[in-house]
């Protein structure tokens, strides 16, 4: 047995398999919301209101919310939901992320069938678009598989877009590149016969684009995720609801500013091969399944100057679980 | 005759001196560590050893204990038909060639 998990900065992804033919997936929303009651009778109060919703009790007397409850009651309060992760690791901005990030993965991840079931998970490639020390890959990987082995597991880290690729190329022979738009950022993978050739990331992703609309419309960040993820927008039109307006605006930005990071970074890079056919260009992640993305990535790539040739942009036959499938099927082989 | 004579006078002479030369200059500097140091125009290029800290973080213990699982549990299941094991074979195969 072995199980794939992808360790994203808005959702985290475990994958598994029951039975031969089935792949048994474990979504859940990476976010906190902490309520700190100020009475006994608030503390009995909030309590009973928070039946049905995943919380736990902290030992100072305050409830924190998990998942899409968290974003829920976060909206409710006109606030902004929490995040244990920041950009692809673990967050340095929040004082409790490390606790809640361990407690959410331990809970997601389970128990292992045996002692020392294979487990692989998705971390993210250094960007190419930020010098910042805090961006620091190693110390989140080692968190991760250090509460990993404490619940039993063996597990190793797998780069993000490399997971995605195993996922997506088969058909190809494992040749072509990937692009996993998370929250937070966009992984790249370059692939030759199932070999990374060259992997990076940017720091630009879905939520830069919430921020940005959250800024433009006076909303919290939370308010325009709700919005985003539940409204009918389609990318470089005009919409009705300006919170929709802004946020199909700056995806256009987006993707505008990706492709140009992808030419910039690939062309004349030293490991790239020479390419004899036109590869096919993959893309998934919650970031990507906006409505006109693919088309609009398509048409931005050419005219940006992608520098290697390009057969077709498809996007994968499941966008939000294809990296945890990408980890398990490395989790198989490793 | 002549000439040969004094070529080999002088070489004689040149050797002498060499090796009186080179007997007086180690006296002078015995056996002290000189360290070349480099001129205004020739700069001497050190060689450095380059001493590194290792600024890895130290992850320290995690704990959760203070947190009490009251609701509901986490994650949403689903379950798919997809086999894998195509892709794992495929790709465990263009491995074991590499």
């Amino acid at each position: 047995m072995a199980k794939g998990l992808d360790v994203g900065t808005s959702f985290i992804i475990l994958a598994s398999e029951s039975e031969k033919g089935k792949v048994i997936y474990k979504d859940f929303r990476d976010a906190f919301y902490v309520i700190k009651p100020a009475t006994p009778i608030a503390t009995k109060m909030i309590e009973k209101g928070l039946t049905g919703k995943v919380f736990v009790k902290d030992a100072d007397g305050s409830f924190i919310i998990l998942g899409k409850d968290a974003i829920e009651k976060a909206v409710e309060r006109n606030d902004s939901a929490k995040r244990p992760m920041h950009k692809g690791v673990v967050s340095s901005k929040e004082k409790d992320a490390r606790r809640i990030l361990t407690y959410i993965l331990k809970e997601v991840s389970g128990t292992p069938a045996e002692q020392g079931e294979k487990l692989v998970f998705c971390v993210p490639a250094q960007p190419v678009d930020q010098e910042d020390d805090d961006f620091d890959v190693g110390y989140h990987e080692d968190v991760i598989v250090k509460l990993l082995t404490e619940v039993g597991y063996s597990a190793r880290a797998i780069n993000e877009a490399e997971a995605l690729c195993y996922s997506e190329l088969e058909k190809d022979d494992y040749t072509g590149v990937a692009l996993s738009w998370g929250a937070g950022m966009v992984n790249v993978c370059v692939m030759l016969n199932g070999e990374p050739v060259v992997t990076f990331s940017t720091t630009k992703s879905g939520d830069w684009v919430d921020r940005m609309a959250a800024v433009a419309t006076g909303e919290s960040d939370s308010i325009v995720q709700a919005e985003k993820e539940q409204g009918d927008f389609t990318i470089g039109q005009p919409n009705d609801n300006q919170v929709l307006a802004a946020v199909a605006s700056y995806y256009d930005r987006l993707i505008d500013y990706t492709t140009k990071q992808l030419a910039s970074s690939m062309d004349g890079h030293k490991s790239l091969p020479k390419f004899k056919d036109p590869l096919p260009v993959v893309v998934a992640g919650g970031t990507s399944k906006a409505k006109g993305f693919v088309d609009l990535f398509a048409k931005k790539l050419e005219e940006n100057g992608f520098p290697l040739p390009v057969k077709e942009v498809r996007h994968a036959a499941d966008p939000l679980h294809a990296v945890a499938r990408g980890c398990l099927i490395a989790a198989q082989i490793m | 005759m002549i000439f040969s004579t004094n070529i080999l006078l002088y070489a004689t002479a040149f050797i002498l001196g060499f090796i009186i030369g080179k007997m007086n200059g180690k006296q002078n500097i015995g056996d002290q560590h000189v360290d070349p140091q480099g001129s205004f125009f020739k700069p001497q290029i050190r060689k450095r050893k380059n001493v590194e800290i290792d600024e890895k973080k130290f992850v320290t213990e995690i704990s959760t204990n203070s947190l009490e699982k009251k609701g509901n549990d986490l994650g949403t299941k689903t379950i798919i038909n997809d086999d894998v094991s195509s892709s794992v074979s495929k790709l465990a195969l263009l491995k074991k060639n590499k």
